[in-house]
């Protein structure tokens, strides 16, 4: 997901959901920054 | 935003737009699709041991290599590097995608070899930023958290790879695998 933009809350969202479904799943992020921040 | 992504994720992989490239690698910085290239280097490496066969002494699932990165269970920041190597690798070849600002975190090493390769264990000497690997904590007995904690992509495959004494079967298995270590990924766009 692109972690510095306000995809960053979708995403999160989206993590909190599959966090809640598979609670002892391992996940992996990406997250895509920009060079600015 | 960053904290609620950190406490729900096992593993945050920071991608950030490196600031300086080698000169083995001529892309477009300002363009996406140029560096997204960058960035598939690293994802399609990292994730490499997850898609091999199980019967391959390499094999990881997402898990485990969580285990052997995030060794005390906390710290989830991994630093991204990327290489792409031609027959002379030297540091320089090494791109880092992490934050800048934030020193010490393990590095996960993504690399592509564009070259031929006759001792694996130069570049381990070249890329390791300390010359200790995960795979030597068998040979070097002593503190073995550290050992794990500089993971290094291709210096775990060769090592286990090398330790391990294939059966007449599993030569079977390894017969067709390239004779060069490291495993090649390629994700340039045309």
């Amino acid at each position: 997901m692109k972690s510095d933009s306000a995809w960053a809350g979708f995403g999160s969202e989206y993590l909190q959901v599959l966090r809640s479904e598979f609670p002892k799943t391992t996940i992996w992020t990406w997250g895509i920054e920009s060079h600015e921040v | 935003m960053i904290l609620s992504i950190y406490e729900t994720t096992s593993l945050y992989i920071p991608l950030v737009q490196p600031a300086q490239l080698p000169s083995s690698i001529s892309i477009d910085l300002t363009s996406f699709w140029h560096l997204s290239a960058l960035f598939s280097i690293h994802y399609d490496s990292m994730t490499l041991p997850t898609r091999t066969r199980t019967e391959h002494p390499f094999s990881l699932d997402l898990h485990d290599l969580t285990a052997r990165l995030n060794i005390h269970g906390q710290r989830k920041i991994v630093n991204p590097e990327v290489t792409v190597l031609s027959d002379h690798a030297t540091i320089h070849d090494l791109v880092l995608m992490g934050w800048p600002e934030v020193v010490g975190e393990r590095p996960i090493l993504g690399s592509v070899l564009r070259g031929s390769l006759e001792d694996p264990d130069k570049l381990s000497q070249i890329f390791g930023r300390t010359g200790i690997f995960s795979e030597r904590y068998s040979t070097y007995s002593h503190s073995s958290l550290t050992l794990v904690s500089f993971i290094r992509n291709f210096s775990l495959f060769p090592r286990r790879f090398r330790k391990y004494s294939p059966t007449t079967q599993d030569q079977r298995v390894f017969q067709p695998l390239p004779p060069c270590h490291l495993t090649l990924r390629q994700s340039y766009p045309g």
